[in-house]
Parts: C-alpha cells; structure tokens; sequence
C-alpha cells in the first residue's frame, strides 16, 4: 500500500503535464487575478484583504481541479491502456487502489496549498491568522471529496470526448458556484443556496476560517458539508469504480 | 487431480452468444488449449476463469474453489491478450511494485536473471520491443510463484524467433510443475505446446483431445498442395490413385491423401499428359487446422 502511494507520487512528479496544471497554472492564476485589481470590479467586504480571500479561495479551487480534470483523464488512460484491467487480476483491491492514489492526491494538495500560500506570503505579504491546524483535515476531505467526482467520471466516461462535457460542467458550476474569485452572498439567494450544500463553497469557506479566521461561525458547517460529500462520494466512487473500471 | 473444471458455461454479450455452454477440465501439470479463430470466445472463456468476466450460468471451480476466489488468485498467474502499465515507471519500479501486491514472490533477482529482464530494468514499458514486452509480462504474472497460468493469444504478434523462443519458457515452466491454460488460433503453437486442446467455435467446443489424436482422427496423413497455370477439373485430381479429397482454393490446389508417396506420383504422372503447368508443390503433414477444416467446413482465418 505504501508503496502504491509512493508510486502514485512518482507518476504524478515525472508528468510535467501534470505539474503544470495542478501546481503552476493555480499560482499563474492567482497572480494574474491579483494584480487585476478585481475587487474594484466586484463587491467586497468580509474583512479580508481581496488576494488573501482569493489565495483561499484558489487554493480550494486547485485542489477541485486536480481532482476533477487531471483524475478523470489519467484514469480514463489507465482503463484503455489496460492498466486498471492488469491490476485487477492481482489480490490489490479497486478500494485499496482508490485509498492509496487519494493518499497520494493528498500529499499533492498540502504541496499545492503550500506552494500557494508560500506565493502569497512573498508577493503580497499573506500572513496566516486563523485556526490554521485545522488546514491538513479540511484539505483532506475538500482533497477526497473532489477526487472522488474524478474517480466517478472517468468511470462513466467512455472516452475523452464523453468526459470532457461531464468536467466541464462539474467544474464551471463548482467553480461559479464556489466563493473562489468573489463572494458567493453576491449572487442570487436560490444560487447562494444551491452552493451552501456544494463542497466548492465548503472548501472554500473552511480553506478562510483555517488560514484567517473568518467565517468562523460557517466553520462547523463547512466541515460537515465536507465530510459528507467524503464518506458519500466514497462509497460511490468505490461502488461505481470497482463495476466500471477495475476490470 | 483437475486444477479447473468447467461446466455448462455460459455468456452473452447483448444479443452475440459468446460461450454456448462449455465444458471442460483441465488436469495439474498439463497444458490446455483453447483453439479458434477469432471471435470463437476464447478470451471470453478465459476472462471468465481469471475473474475478470461474471459467466451468465455455469459452473467454474479453480483448485477445488468456486470460481476465481481469492485464495484461488493467490495460486493463479495471468497474462492478458493485452497489458497495460504505468508509463511513467521504470520496468524495475513495476516489478517491485507488482511484487508488493503478493504475501510470497519470487526473489527479483531470480526473475530478473531467468527472463533476461537486466539490460531493460531502467527502461519504461513503452520502449521495450515485442519479445522484452513479452518476457516482461510472462515475469509479471509469475512473481508470485502461481502454480496455475493463464495465458491469452500470448505470442500475437511476436516475429517466429521470438514466438519460438517464448514456447522454450513455457516448455520449461511445464518441466517444473506448472500447469497452464492458453488460448491460440496459431495451430503450430497447440501442436507444439499443448499436451490436449478443446476447438472453439461460435461459442462451443467443437472437439477436444490431444493434438496427435484429433490429426489422425481425420485418417488423412498429409496434404499437397499446387498450383497450376490453368483451371483443372478437381474431379480429375479425385480420380488420381491414393488422393481421398481434392478442392480448390483459387489459384492453389488441395488434395488430401492417406498414401503421400503414391498420390504424388500419380500427380507427376497425370501432369505430363496435362497441357498446362503445375508449380509451388509442397508435400505437407496435417495439422490442427484440418481438423478445424474438417469440422467446421471453414478455414481458422475465415
């Protein structure tokens, strides 16, 4: 098992694809946006500098990204290269198959979220206020929880071209949706309540209380949004996984 | 003692029946074949027994077990028609890795050594050629030591040398205990691996025992085979002393025949009151593919 998550970590950090799209193209985003100026375009006030609530909000926007887009496609070769196909006739399990890549995803997110926040500090002096202990459990269900929309999309996708609308989707309505470049309480009250029950706004919401300490009275909330959308997604992602793709 | 047994199984795909109610065991130490063309339901049979396809009825049993179990998988090693592995890994990343998944395994070295894996270890899979792939996989599906192995159409594609060169490994892994279950529609490969074979076609096992025994079923001992530079009435060559049949497969001609040296006689003797020309004689032992002939009335490439 441990292996596996080694594994996992050495294809992820020998795919310069992938490095670009889950570690450099966030920071590359979040530097443009910030120097945009953007919150003299939006409304904004909840007590916190626009790119210290965009560095949060990023961050947990990274972190569906990886998720979503670079799990639905690399899973969806691992299943026509015969890869998936290969390790089902062997005693490792779809499940432990599933735990040890989300492990390795993991460990990605709290590289990601460093290398952000690590940015943020350097160029607009970003400085940590919040219950920031709390950081490597939200990252972790936020981490599961988008992993496992990856994992349950490249199981139903026949092919690229069939996941690319199911990504697209999921994530420009998690990202509109999500609280990431502006404040969700500017959008219309059905749309602010369609996102309180999203995990983006949830990952986001907590990614702020850990990192500044605002929105403390969402906290508890966003917390359990994001572990139900972690023990639900798990159990479907395991359930649709193991019928669709593990064979 | 049979390490598989299978009885009435059964598997349809939509509405394409692929296996019709198969039945057959396969003893420990031997090596079985399952024989047809393309499409016959070889892999489809074979995916059932290694768990990867659920049989619509029947009954499979593996070391006494129901079905591929997972103290059955322990035993079992598989080499897939096609397999596919992690590209950004190095083949003795993949090896280490593949060995994780198993309780016991072969010392690496041991492998490494025996399937002349040394040269390739920090290559990825991509870049290895047909017979490294092959070596590969084959060392792959043993790592575990299995006593049971399948293999899918395992020398596809590979060049004669290389194809001869894997039949020497598995020669030499049935020497040591080993008992294996191949599909194939290379006839050459079950003559000269398999110790019985069961033909498959459209789903059902056509016949099944050793390979000698199903040749000399047939009563033909050899075929010859001509061509000729004009059309000749195959009714003639059937009239020829020692030929038992005679057809025509466009340009060339086939007669079978019990007495090879008097039907060839015969033949050179009619071709010299013949106003024509025959060319490409070849004087040929019957093989799997008459029997497959014979009872289907279709050739194994059809």
């Amino acid at each position: 098992m441990n292996l596996l998550v080694l594994t996992f970590l050495k294809i992820f950090f020998r795919n310069r694809r992938a490095i670009f799209f889950v570690l450099l193209l966030p920071a590359g985003i979040f530097l443009i946006l910030s120097f945009m100026r953007v919150e003299q375009i939006i409304q904004f006030d909840i007590g916190l500098p626009y790119t210290d609530f965009l560095l949060a909000g990023i961050m947990a926007y990274a972190i569906m990204q990886m998720g979503i887009y670079t799990v639905s496609y690399s899973f969806i070769d691992y299943r026509k290269q015969t890869v998936l196909k290969r390790l089902s006739v062997t005693p490792l399990s779809s499940k432990q198959f599933l735990q040890a890549h989300s492990v390795a995803r993991f460990i990605v997110a709290l590289i990601q979220v460093a290398l952000l926040f690590g940015i943020g500090m350097i160029a607009f002096g970003s400085r940590p206020s919040g219950s920031i202990w709390f950081l490597p459990l939200v990252i972790l269900l936020g981490s599961v929880a988008f992993l496992n929309f990856g994992y349950v999309i490249s199981s139903l996708a026949r092919d690229y071209e069939e996941a690319a609308p199911y990504t697209a989707i999921v994530g420009l309505g998690l990202g509109f949706l999500g609280d990431v470049f502006f404040p969700v309480a500017n959008l219309p009250i059905f749309l602010q309540n369609i996102a309180q029950i999203l995990p983006m706004a949830a990952l986001s919401g907590a990614m702020r209380y850990s990192l500044y300490g605002i929105q403390g009275e969402q906290f508890v909330y966003n917390l359990l949004v994001l572990t139900g959308w972690f023990i639900l997604g798990t159990a479907a992602a395991n359930a649709i996984f193991a019928k669709r793709a593990y064979k | 003692m049979a390490v598989i047994e299978v009885k009435n199984l059964k598997k349809s795909f939509a509405n394409v029946e692929a296996v019709k109610g198969l039945s057959f065991e396969v003893k420990e130490g031997e090596i079985f074949g399952l024989l047809g063309p393309n499409g016959a339901g070889k892999t489809t049979t074979l995916e059932i027994l290694e768990g990867l396809k659920d049989p619509d009825s029947g009954e499979v049993k593996i070391f006494n077990h129901e079905g591929n179990s997972a103290s059955a998988r322990d035993k079992i090693g598989i080499v897939l028609q096609q397999s596919g592995f992690f590209e950004y890994l190095t083949i003795e990343e993949l090896l280490r890795l593949f060995a994780s998944f198993y309780k016991k395994t072969v010392p690496l070295a041991d492998l490494i050594e025996q399937f002349e894996l040394g040269k390739i270890l920090h290559s990825r899979y991509h870049e290895l050629s047909g017979g490294q792939k092959q070596r590969f996989v084959l060392a792959i599906a043993l790592i575990h030591q299995p006593k049971l192995l399948f293999l899918d159409e395992p020398t596809i594609g590979l060049d004669p040398q290389v194809r001869q060169k894997f039949w020497d490994i598995i020669i030499n892994l049935q020497e040591n205990g080993m008992t294996i279950i191949l599909t194939t529609h290379y006839m050459e490969e079950a003559e000269i691996l398999c110790d019985r074979v069961a033909i498959i076609d459209k789903g059902k096992i056509i016949a099944s025992d050793r390979p000698v025994k199903l040749i000399n079923s047939l009563g033909i001992v050899s075929r010859i085979k001509f061509m000729s530079s004009k059309p000749i009435n195959v009714a003639e060559l059937e009239d020829l002393s020692g030929v038992l049949n005679a057809r025509r497969d466009r340009y060339t001609y086939d007669l079978e025949t019990d007495k090879p040296e008097v039907a060839l006689r015969e033949l050179l003797e009619w071709e010299k009151q013949y106003n024509g020309k025959i060319f490409n004689l070849q004087v040929q032992q019957a093989t799997l593919e008459d029997v497959f002939l014979k009872l289907t009335g279709h050739s194994l490439g059809e």
